[in-house]
């Protein structure tokens, strides 16, 4: 069997927008979006690149000064067709008083107005956003062999609005090349399938030794959903046992997944029985579903010279 | 008499465009509300796994 040889890399530092549509762009010229950072459109070529919000914005803005302009219009309309000097001024007068309550409606009503706008741009183009979507996809996949840590980027950043499995498929296969560490910018809930696939299983099991805290209540549902097949894999009691030793980390997990863990407390490292020996210590009346007596056999057999239990004992 | 009538057309218009951004105003949209529109639409309608 061939040794797959993880590669060490480094990830361009990546924040995930407040909105899904934050890093969104569209192109003034040719209309395409992109969610990616290029400078350059895609499609036409030109540097025309604006934020959708941006956009959005412009767009409210000339419709506000198309309806004032219509008002606007129509007053001196009516003023030149006014036939007495009497009839022009109140005219006049009346379209200023008009024109001067629609553009305070407007100043108040803008910001709703802003956002409805990009409601609009969002909602009437959703066929053309997910076509440039795509174009980005099949970007990131083109550049997969050449570079494999820009194809990750660039699959992480459509990761915010392109949520299937599909892209979180191609993330986990890349990261199965990369040489995870502790100061890496990583996820995990973001990457959990439907289904089981080995290649995030054996992630799981990575993440659980650098990165304890991204374990999370979906990934623990995840694994226990599955934990029949991981275990079926070449380390799969290495990686329950890690993910069993993650979850010790709160009180509410340890409870939660009791049963798990007791499944594989026998493989945890010390550390890790220390931590739950003491949580089920300050908190014997909680209901620990037979974890504590398994712990306490743990203990007896094989810590029970050891100082660091003496301690608690 | 025309310039009344145009006058009146000037009125109506504005009060019809004021009853829209007071009937929009009172039902604002949020940006949460513009994400959650775009991601169910991208996704179809399924934000979350297992």
């Amino acid at each position: 069997m061939a040794v797959h040889k993880k590669k060490p890399v480094t990830f361009r530092p990546f924040k995930a927008p407040r909105y899904a549509f934050d890093n969104l762009r569209i192109c003034r010229r040719c209309g395409r979006y992109t969610a990616l950072r290029e400078e350059h459109c895609t499609g036409c070529g030109k540097s025309s690149l604006v934020p959708v919000e941006q956009h959005a914005v412009s767009i409210a803005g000339r419709k506000i000064h198309t309806r004032l302009l219509l008002t606007l219009f129509l007053t001196l309309a009516s003023v030149y067709f006014g036939t007495s000097l009497q009839q022009m001024v109140l005219c006049g007068a009346g379209g200023l008083v008009l024109m001067g309550l629609l553009y305070y409606t407007q100043r108040k009503t803008r910001k709703n107005e802003n956002l409805r706008s990009l409601d609009q741009l969002l909602g009437h183009n959703i066929g053309i956003l997910k076509q440039g979507l795509e174009f980005n996809r099949q970007e990131a996949v083109s550049v997969l062999r050449e570079n494999d840590v820009l194809a990750y980027e660039k699959l992480r950043e459509l990761s915010v609005l392109l949520r299937g499995d599909r892209i979180a498929r191609q993330r986990v296969a890349l990261l199965h090349g990369f040489l995870l560490r502790k100061d890496m910018e990583l996820e995990l809930e973001q990457l959990l399938l439907k289904d089981f696939e080995p290649l995030l299983a054996e992630y799981i099991g990575e993440v659980a030794k650098v990165r304890r805290d991204l374990i999370k209540d979906r990934t623990l549902r995840y694994v226990k959903t599955y934990e029949v097949q991981i275990l079926q894999m070449d380390k799969g009691s290495a990686i329950l046992a890690g993910v069993a030793g993650a979850a010790v980390r709160m009180k509410r997990y340890a409870l939660l997944y009791s049963g798990f863990i007791g499944r594989y407390v026998q493989d945890l490292p010390k550390d890790r029985v220390l931590r739950l020996s003491r949580m089920i210590a300050a908190n014997p009346h909680e209901p620990w579903n037979g974890l504590d007596q398994t712990v306490a056999e743990i203990v007896s057999t094989k810590y029970r010279w050891d100082p660091d239990f003496q301690v608690d004992a | 008499m025309i310039s009344y009538v145009i006058l009146a057309i000037t009125f109506l218009y504005v009060v019809i465009q004021i009853s829209l951004y007071a009937a929009r105003q009172r039902k604002p949209l949020t940006r949460d509300d513009i994400e959650e529109r775009l991601l169910a639409t991208l996704n179809g309608g399924d934000h979350g796994r297992p």
